[in-house]
């Protein structure tokens, strides 16, 4: 290797030689750049450090990996024994709270299905891709409205892609952000917001097929149309793809 | 674990989109998401240890990243693809433990040194030669794609600024080596 890094150097190599190096060089550079930010974000956000004997250290106690340690204090007989009755004791006593309590539970059903949906709605759907469109102008209003996308400012990319519609050359993908945004920004429009994935639809049924019927129902829900909203829901359930099991849960949640 | 990792066919155009111009955010948030269940499945599946599993679910994230750069992947069963590329790399680095003694002279191996001059070469390499070149020689891009994706008139205008950020890598890394 050291000779071939020498005539490297020395721009002795033929040009397939050389690209190989190269690519060997760079393989090695970055996938191990790829790993070490990974292992780091694995381990910080995930929770899945990369050796097992990092969990071990902090998951076993000590005295495990003494076979004749005397147990401590709260692990004798008379003890564990007190332990159990408490622990017989702690359930029973759960279960006698969650029969009383399940009235409550089930009168504050709405408030469920609606936080569900608040919960659903926290996570944003992931920015459009820029791609250039028929005119300049057009081009611009969607890059404005995507860049507004990508920074949260729902108002503005709603504003944005409206022009795209009044202009007449609106497609699905301009219908479905705009139905996003409306359900996304502080004055929510719901109204709107269905009105627009219903569009998204009705223009091409099959792009952004599984998305529209998510967040339609979604949006359903918000407005307080439940009948469709359980009919999106259980559209999503039957195919099984795209958030069926929190299609699975709302469901369940609205038919409580 | 579904079969597309729970991407949307949409979802899955974004995901390569968004790699190919260089965002990694979407990968990172879809495949660490799912890192333990590859892990877990590997271990059920070849009774590797974690430190195995781990390994080859970890080469293979980096395998899969770019194959789908280079459009080798569809969507339909990426779990599938995924699950099986791990568990080749899983029997890889098995058989690779189980060799007594490494190859000393192995051609593909790169001392630590090297790599260090490396990456103080690429430090000083303007933003512009470390696109064409990462670009070129580790995502695998064609001179055509990257003409398109850095936004250059021509392809010949994309492969003269190649040859320019080689020669200036290859002068520093030579400078380097020999302080």
């Amino acid at each position: 290797m050291k000779k071939r890094l020498n005539k490297f150097y020395a721009n002795q190599l033929t040009e397939a030689v050389e690209e190989q190096l190269i690519k060997q060089l760079f393989e090695v550079k970055f996938d191990k750049e790829h790993k070490e930010r990974w292992e780091h974000l694995l381990t910080e956000q995930y929770n899945i450090p990369p050796n097992q004997s990092t969990i071990a250290k902090v998951a076993q106690p000590k005295s495990r990996n003494l076979p004749n340690a005397v147990p401590p204090l709260h692990q004798s007989s008379v003890f564990t024994r007190f332990r159990k009755w408490l622990s017989v004791a702690a359930i029973f006593i759960c279960l006698l709270g969650l029969s009383l309590l399940y009235p409550m539970f089930s009168s504050t059903n709405t408030a469920n299905y609606m936080q569900l949906v608040d919960n659903y709605l926290v996570e944003k759907h992931f920015a459009p891709p820029q791609t250039r469109m028929a005119t300049q102008t057009v081009s611009e209003l969607w890059a404005r409205a995507t860049e507004s996308y990508q920074n949260g400012d729902y108002e503005a990319s709603a504003q944005h892609i409206q022009h795209i519609v009044d202009r007449g050359t609106a497609t699905t993908e301009h219908f479905f952000y705009l139905g996003l945004s409306y359900l996304y920004q502080t004055q929510t429009d719901y109204p709107n917001a269905i009105q627009s994935f219903l569009q998204a639809r009705q223009l091409n049924q099959h792009q952004y097929e599984d998305e529209i019927s998510w967040y339609l129902s979604l949006a359903y829900v918000k407005n307080k149309e439940l009948d469709n909203a359980k009919k999106e829901l259980k559209n999503i359930v039957e195919k099984g793809n795209w958030k069926e099991l929190e299609a699975k849960k709302l469901l369940e949640s609205l038919s409580e | 674990m579904k079969n597309n990792f729970g991407l949307s066919k949409e979802e899955f155009n974004q995901l390569v989109g968004q790699l190919q111009q260089g965002n990694e955010r979407l990968f990172e948030q879809i495949f660490l998401s799912h890192f333990e269940l590859c892990m877990n499945y590997i271990q059920n599946q070849c009774n590797a240890s974690y430190d195995d599993a781990y390994e080859a679910v970890m080469d293979t994230l980096v395998q899969f990243r770019k194959r789908i750069i280079q459009g080798k992947v569809h969507y339909g069963n990426m779990r599938y693809l995924f699950t099986l590329m791990a568990k080749q790399n899983y029997l890889k680095l098995e058989q690779s433990l189980n060799k007594e003694v490494m190859s000393a002279d192995d051609e593909t191996a790169f001392d630590e040194e090297t790599l260090g001059l490396l990456d103080k070469a690429w430090e000083q390499l303007c933003n512009n030669c470390q696109q064409v070149l990462r670009g070129y020689y580790y995502d695998g891009f064609t001179l055509k794609q990257l003409t398109q994706r850095l936004n250059h008139t021509s392809n010949a205008a994309t492969r003269k600024q190649k040859e320019r950020c080689l020669k200036k890598l290859r002068n520093t890394f030579f400078t380097l080596s020999n302080k």
